[in-house]
């Protein structure tokens, strides 16, 4: 019976040793708690910002953009929800705002899974006359679309 | 009780079972394995003698600690041998692109390749440069991302002190 006791007390030590090995960090399987924290991470891993955000834009509950300005650069930093939590998805690289131009943009498509491809144009407006930016797409000739966003005094768009 | 018992078993040996298995990939990521790098390195002495300084200079890079380890140099290239631990899981890996050799003229010399593995705490990786017109001159690590910009100066050691 003493026996069965030490077993019991080791296997239950070991068991909590690797829950404590799992969730101390070192595994990259448990996301951030927040979509907030993942962008951070982003940011900070990639050695870019802290960017000011000037929109957080959600799209459904799995994808959230932060359209962010840092210095002379702007950026649509974008985290994803998985099982596990929030990750990094892309956009963290900051592009420089070119201030000769009327607006500088960018743009991304990125797959996300079987049925959602993401096409992401953003950018930053410096001519202080321009009050509405249009997106024309036009996909094969066959379907076309305007869209169009109001500048506010962040400067900043994106479509998606 | 009896099947309480049983029941509180199970339980506690698939934990065992289930973050054991979890953990086999960072308890490989443990194991040093500098194969690549050493063969990389062996293969430098295809060009000719090969010149082996330790640096070990480090430097902040927003909480990751960015470490010269080694530099090779060749009469055909020069080399550097560095490593990145990262404070973060799940980030960006690190752009070695910001990474540029300056030589005693002050002149950037010119990348050529290079390549970085994941470890467990980080990443370790391998920048080739051109050769070094100036033999005999110290070398400049140049760090240039966005607004961050730091300097590593290099002493080589001359005569045969290099190791």
């Amino acid at each position: 019976m003493r026996r069965m006791t030490v077993m019991i007390v080791v296997e239950w030590c070991v068991a909590i040793l690797f829950i404590f090995l799992f969730f101390s960090g070192g595994n990259s399987y448990v996301g951030s708690v927040s979509a907030k924290q993942a962008h951070e991470l982003s940011e900070r891993s990639y050695h870019y910002g802290p960017s000011k955000v000037v929109r957080e834009v959600p799209f459904g509950d799995d994808i959230t953009i932060y359209l962010g300005k840092y210095k002379n650069w702007f950026s649509a930093d974008t985290v994803i929800r998985r099982t596990l939590g929030w990750y990094p998805g892309g956009g963290v690289n900051g592009v420089e705002i070119d201030h000769s131009k009327p607006l500088t943009y960018s743009y991304s498509i990125s797959q996300h899974d079987k049925k959602l491809s993401l096409a992401q144009f953003y950018g930053y407006v410096t001519d202080s006359e321009i009050t509405t930016v249009v997106l024309n797409t036009e996909i094969k000739e066959i379907e076309k679309s305007l869209m169009s966003q109001v500048i506010k005094e962040d400067r900043m768009f994106l479509f998606l | 009780m009896k099947h309480v018992m049983r029941a509180v078993t199970v339980f506690r040996r698939l934990i065992i079972v289930i973050f054991g298995i979890l953990l086999i990939p960072q308890a490989l990521n443990l194991i040093p394995s500098d194969n690549g790098d050493k063969a990389n390195i062996k293969l430098l002495q295809k060009d000719g003698p090969v010149t082996t300084y330790v640096i070990d200079k480090k430097m902040d890079m927003d909480g990751d600690v960015f470490t010269a380890e080694d530099i090779y140099i060749t009469p055909k290239q020069v080399v550097l041998q560095y490593s990145i631990k990262k404070q973060d899981r799940n980030g960006w890996s690190f752009p070695n692109t910001d990474l540029t050799l300056i030589d005693s003229n002050g002149e950037e010399m010119i990348s050529h390749g290079g390549g970085s593995s994941v470890r467990a705490w980080g990443e370790s990786g391998i920048m080739f440069f051109d050769k070094m017109k100036d033999p005999d001159g110290d070398l400049i690590i140049k760090y240039k991302w966005y607004d961050r910009e730091a300097l590593l100066n290099i002493s080589l050691p001359k005569d045969g002190e290099g190791q």
